[in-house]
């Protein structure tokens, strides 16, 4: 029997695998790649830093001295690429003096007038991964490669922190609120199997976790969770939803390994999923491959549920129905039959089955 | 050298469809449509990747070589029949453009430019005009940091001002010098083109300007679609930079890649002019993933809207923020808090492919479907009729003779009878109407295709190449549930004759074959009820996938307010809508209660279907879908008994209060809709 190939939706959870990321400045900062092609980079190391657009302060120095524009070049006391402080002098006539108005720099000259860039907010581009300089762009990023554990979730708060991972105490992130343990968790990427709650964001902050890699968050707190400085990745989604099992079981394989969390925010057709990924160890004469991107669903094929009854629970599709199904909520769309890991089996549609890249 | 054999390909957020189109005995038809997943985004990021897949699929379906050796489409046809003389793309996929819109009078040359601009995927992030009462540091930052893609200036008549336009072109310039961005924003000029020379000095080594006709030659003159056709142009070459692989498809293509809505712009037009005077218009809407167009030809002018904050997958966030919890919550039958809804949306957008799988969610995707294309429609309807732009909501919509539908949302429930029943939900149609689904992207195709030959898109167009729901009557006025509402005869073509009656508060599907066809009769009866303001029609119908279509519930579409009523109200129309039997909502889907949003798992576990459908019904061969048998009464005594009178509202008005307001960004998007 043959099946029309459908390329199914990828959500990697890979114990080791080859990764392949870049590493590239936000789209309107401009800056420099600190690294070369083929350099070893570790997980901490910046490898292209940049500075996001800052305002232009626009300076008519012909007005304020009064005179031509072709005039002014004679009085400045500054010349392109300057930096200045408030109150620095930019061009002097006589005893007339003109100040600059804010810390910057002196990005032009231009008919009479100064402009004056303020101070630019600075970003800096860390590997996240072990790994080697596969590719540069220059003014943009790198790629990497390298190995490792991964875990993609569904949504970050669009922060990238490096730590170590921690799975939560018993009683959840919330007991480690004046607890006796709390210096253990400093600068850890903690492991949550619950909800977050407002107290967790409070005490994550508060006991200076770096990172959070929840199940979901009530959507009302998605603001706070934006606004909090604690990385978090969420695997399943905004609402209660519990861990996924083989996630949770993954992760409480690699508990103690550092880790780099990338919880960034998805937009439309991003290639950045939010992740994290864990250093491991491989035998290094059989090194991991890159996952398979071309896998098409098949009898056989092991993959996750993202909704329905067993959201989060990976099965091994049975069956694939060569014609539409019509499930129980009216809909007539194609689907295959799951059998779960505990034996059951279950109808759900192709859409909602996603890969995870081993 | 004839060109007969066409590719055209449709890059969406979600999907990448592909048509085939060749000559068949002498006319023009389609051979094969084929739909894959789109490649851009996670993991692979090239959407050449997508393409290959489609056409191998395509050239699987058809015994046709499409691809080379090395993945290329093959252009031209050679004699053995491989490849296709004409290969085209268009595209909605991706980020739109961000632009700064320069002009120098918001009710002048910046509303023809945001006219211009609807036509295509653009997000307005600035609008400086001269009269904007901004200081030139303040206009230099807003066009620096609004980091644009591309760049409009326009302003003054011919030969008429100068100096203001030249002096926001040398400010621009200065912007995009000291931006210094590897990729320089676009210029598209279409102001007064005794500046052009001018323009070009400014811009010399600077950036790329490319020139439209003034979109205002004179205070009383617009002409816009010499501005529309140069953003296409705009659009391509951002494509080009955009990375994702479009480089390479963009240089394969005939025409590069052009926007998917300036097809249903062009098709829709052609449409309209192929409508007999007083017919009514034709209307276009496709809701996507992420984007969402809505093309209408009215009263001889045609107008196409665009909403990059309204879609059904990643832009399901937005397009809560822009329909509000309440228009969604009108649509539910069951109580749901705002975290159910707000989560359900949220979800949509992380996971923008998938489909509901429980009852409750399709219910909720479905309330999320409606509310977003009447948002939709509420912005673009002013634009129809600017003489009555401010009241455009509250009238009946204009007569529309034909409605076509796209997006995988409409489309794709798998059941034609669902999908007619949403668009006339979101809608409201009044009188007769042909609805027609778009499953294959054949519009953006013959949209590029018209360019090139226009024979070949009116051929494909009479040739039935659009999925025919059937032909619906809608009943406007305030009929009595329960009560006979319509006398409906139907002659078909054999001779053989239906005759029934529609309760009031019904919608039914008769059924009539794809391709069968049968004169109709129908007739209000009730006081104050019409069919598109006459007591009766008779009119020359053909069949479809959900048959014929006999509305009754009244326009404006009666919602109850009290819940339980709606409750039974909506799932009563998705029975009637499918032929299913009548959904029961459980006892506490009617109480409050904490639901976890988007877990599936515990949504349903309680819920009880009457005459239970199995849980994996025989495959769709096997279900005579279309619609039942001229039953109509089908749910009647039970109906008529749960059907009182209760509190209503009125669907197309349903309050926008406790809607998230929009970020600042996307009210921008909107500007457009301001400047009538």
């Amino acid at each position: 029997m043959t099946f029309e190939p459908y390329f199914p939706d990828h959500r990697h959870l890979l114990g080791v695998t080859m990764v392949r990321r870049a590493r590239m400045l936000p789209n309107a900062a401009t800056g420099d790649v600190e690294v070369a092609r083929g350099t070893r980079v570790t997980q901490t190391d910046t490898v292209v830093q940049g500075a996001a657009p800052a305002p232009f302060k626009l300076i008519d120095a012909a007005r304020f001295f009064d005179v031509r524009p072709d005039k002014v070049e004679p009085l400045l006391q500054v010349g392109d690429g300057s930096s200045v402080e408030a109150g620095d002098v930019l061009a002097q006539r006589g005893r007339r003096r003109l100040l600059a108005p804010i810390d910057g720099t002196v990005i032009a000259v231009s008919r009479g007038q100064i402009v004056l860039q303020g101070i630019a907010e600075m970003v800096a581009i860390q590997a996240g991964l072990n790994g080697t300089v596969i590719d540069v762009q220059v003014g943009h990023g790198v790629v990497i490669e390298g190995y490792g554990g991964v875990v993609q979730g569904v949504w970050g708060n669009n922060r990238q922190v490096i730590g170590g991972l921690r799975l939560e105490p018993p009683d959840g992130i919330e007991s480690i609120h004046g607890g006796g343990l709390e210096a253990d968790y400093r600068g850890a990427l903690v492991v949550t199997r619950r909800t977050l709650r407002p107290l967790s964001l409070e005490v994550a902050q508060d006991q200076e976790i770096v990172g959070i890699i929840a199940p979901s968050i009530a959507p009302n707190l998605r603001r706070a969770a934006e606004a909090s400085p604690v990385a978090i990745l969420l695997v399943e989604g905004f609402g209660t939803m519990r861990m996924s099992v083989p996630v949770m079981q993954f992760l409480e394989t690699v508990a103690g390994r550092p880790g780099s969390l990338d919880a960034a925010t998805p937009g439309a057709l991003e290639s950045r999923r939010p992740e994290l990924i864990v250093n491991v160890p491989f035998d290094p004469n059989d090194r991991p491959v890159l996952p398979n991107i071309n896998m098409t669903l098949r009898p056989g094929a092991q993959v996750r549920l993202a909704r329905g009854d067993s959201a989060g629970s990976m099965g091994v599709i049975v069956n694939l129905p060569k014609t539409p199904i019509l499930m129980d909520n009216g809909l007539r769309v194609p689907c295959a039959q799951v059998e779960l890991a505990t034996g059951e089996k279950i109808t759900a549609p192709l859409a909602n089955l996603e890969v995870t890249g081993a | 050298m004839a060109e007969n054999s066409v590719l055209a390909v449709d890059f969406g957020n979600i999907h990448t469809r592909a048509v085939l189109i060749d000559l068949v005995e002498g006319a023009y038809r389609v051979i094969a449509s084929a739909e894959e997943r789109t490649t851009a985004g996670f993991p692979i990021d090239n959407v050449g990747v997508g393409l290959r897949r489609v056409v191998e699929k395509l050239s699987a379906l058809t015994g046709r070589q499409l691809l080379s050796r090395d993945g290329r489409v093959i252009t031209p046809e050679a004699v053995d029949r491989t490849g296709v003389d004409i290969f085209l793309t268009t595209a909605s996929v991706g980020r739109p453009l961000r632009t700064v819109v320069i002009g120098l009078y918001p009710e002048m040359s910046i509303a023809s430019v945001l006219r211009a601009a609807a036509g295509t995927y653009v997000k307005i992030v600035e609008v400086i005009s001269a009269v904007d009462h901004r200081s030139g540091e303040d206009r230099l930052n807003a066009i620096a940091l609004a980091n644009p893609d591309l760049i409009v200036i326009a302003g003054g008549t011919e030969d008429g001002a100068r100096d203001p336009i030249l002096e926001m072109a040398r400010l621009t310039r200065l912007a995009i010098r000291l931006t210094r961005r590897s990729v320089p924003p676009t210029i598209l000029y279409a102001g007064n083109s005794a500046l052009r020379e001018s323009i070009h000095e400014i811009f010399q080594n600077v950036a790329q300007v490319i020139y439209a006709e003034n979109v205002r030659p004179s205070l009383r003159r617009e002409q816009v679609e010499d501005a529309r056709a140069q953003l296409a142009v705009a659009f391509d070459a951002f494509s080009e930079h955009r990375g994702m692989g479009f480089d390479q498809v963009s240089y394969q293509s005939r025409m590069g890649i052009l926007p998917t809505a300036q097809s249903y712009d062009s098709i829709v037009r052609y449409l309209g002019t192929t409508v007999g005077k007083g017919q009514g218009g034709v209307l276009a809407v496709d809701v996507g993933s992420a984007v969402s167009t809505m093309s209408a030809s009215v009263g001889g002018s045609v107008s196409t809207s665009i909403r990059t904050d309204i879609g059904l997958g990643h832009s399901a966030g937005s397009a809560l923020d822009a329909a509000g919890l309440e228009r969604i919550r009108a649509w539910l039958p069951f109580i749901a808090d705002d975290d159910e809804i707000t989560g359900y949306a949220l979800n949509k957008t992380l996971r923008p492919a998938t489909i509901p799988q429980i009852r409750r969610t399709l219910y909720l995707e479905h309330a999320l479907l409606r509310a977003a294309l009447r948002t939709l429609l509420d912005a673009a309807r002013p634009l129809w009729t600017p003489d009555t732009a401010l009241d455009a909501h509250r009238e009946p919509m204009p007569p529309l003779s034909r409605i076509i539908a796209a997006g995988a949302g409409l489309t794709g429930t798998g059941r034609p009878g669902m999908s007619a029943m949403l668009l006339l939900d979101a809608l409201q149609p009044v009188g007769a109407a042909r609805l027609q689904m778009d499953s294959a992207a054949l519009i953006p195709a013959l949209g590029a295709l018209a360019r090139l030959n226009p024979t070949a898109v009116v051929q494909v167009l009479d040739a039935g190449g659009l999925e025919d729901l059937g032909t619906v009557i809608s009943l406007s006025g305030k009929p009595r549930r329960g009560r006979a509402a319509l006398q409906v005869t139907v002659r078909k073509e054999n001779g053989e004759t239906d005759r029934f009656t529609v309760e009031g508060g019904r919608l039914h599907c008769y059924a009539l074959p794809i391709g069968v066809s049968a004169t109709v009769s129908v007739r209000a009866r009730g006081a104050g009820l019409n069919i598109g303001g006459r007591r009766g029609i008779k009119l020359e119908v053909v069949g479809g996938t959900a048959g014929l279509i006999l509305d009754a519930r009244g326009r404006p579409l009666p919602l109850e307010n009290a819940l339980k009523a709606r409750a039974e109200q909506i799932v009563g129309w998705y029975a009637d809508a499918t032929g299913d039997p009548v959904y029961e909502i459980p006892e506490d889907w009617l109480t409050a209660r904490k639901v976890e949003p988007n877990v599936e798992s515990v949504l349903d576990r309680d819920s009880r279907v009457k005459d239970r459908v199995p849980s994996v019904v025989a495959p769709a061969e096997a279900e005579a879908d279309a619609a039942p048998a001229a039953k109509p009464a089908g749910r009647g005594s039970r109906l008529s008994r749960r059907r009182g009178r209760g509190a209503e509202t009125d669907a197309a008005n349903i309050p926008e209060s406790g809607a998230v307001n929009a970020a600042p960004e996307d009210d921008l998007d909107d500007l457009r809709t301001l400047f009538p």
